[in-house]
């Protein structure tokens, strides 16, 4: 019996981070759901179960960090959802932890770096990065 | 994660020229919200670059966004000129392989 593969839905204004995450995460084994806008994001998480969301936090539509708490708090979702972004980590911190959010994913570090921090919060990994 | 950023660099480039020319046109229009827009563009800029482990890039778009984050007219213009000459160097540097 095989494993079912790990699930990861992504919301980012920027169509070429999409590629870019989509892309390196597969190529891990994950499966990628991609959302560029926030009516995207509602379509993509219907009665959808992802086992980790990503949320950029500036967007022209809506903070991440708001967004996230909306999933959280009024959609219900108990994913873990983490912001990504190229904030500094402080800013990020304080944000993912006054949205109540699970933790956050600093762009600055590149692709790599990102990756194996998916797979940390994947595998049962720490709060923030 | 091999060959990703060779893989991805060419839209990398055209996605920072378009970003480029925005914030260049807003730059030139002085209108309210134009600073607005130029951090917006260079925040997405310095998002992609750090994606791809273009530091360098990365840290002058963030250097821009911060400059009209506080209304620093000659910062973005220093900045913006910075950023494009690093996009074309780094275009001449894709072509030459």
């Amino acid at each position: 019996m095989t494993t079912p593969r790990k699930s990861i839905l992504i919301l980012d204004d920027s169509p070429l981070i999409l590629e870019i995450v989509r892309e390196a995460l597969e190529r891990e084994g994950f499966d990628v759901t991609l959302a560029g806008d926030l009516r995207d994001l509602d379509r993509r998480i219907t009665g959808e179960n992802p086992n980790l969301i990503l949320i950029d936090v500036n967007m022209p539509e809506a903070f991440g960090d708001d967004v996230g708490q909306v999933l959280r708090e009024v959609r219900k979702l108990t994913a873990p959802i983490w912001l990504f972004s190229n904030l500094d980590d402080p800013a990020l911190e304080q944000r993912a932890r006054e949205a109540g959010l699970d933790g956050f994913i600093s762009k600055r570090s590149g692709i790599e770096s990102f990756v194996r921090r998916v797979r940390q919060i994947l595998d049962g990994g720490g709060p923030s990065a | 994660m091999e060959g990703l950023r060779e893989r991805f660099m060419s839209r990398f480039l055209e996605s920072a020229r378009r970003r480029l020319d925005r914030a260049e046109e807003a730059h030139g229009a002085a209108t309210s919200d134009a600073l607005g827009l130029i951090a917006t563009e260079m925040h997405g800029m310095a998002g992609e670059a750090s994606l791809l482990e273009l530091g360098a890039i990365g840290q002058t778009a963030r250097a821009c966004e911060e400059a009209a984050r506080r209304g620093d007219r000659a910062g973005v213009d220093e900045t913006l000129r910075a950023l494009r000459a690093a996009t074309a160097a780094l275009e001449n540097g894709s072509r030459h392989r």
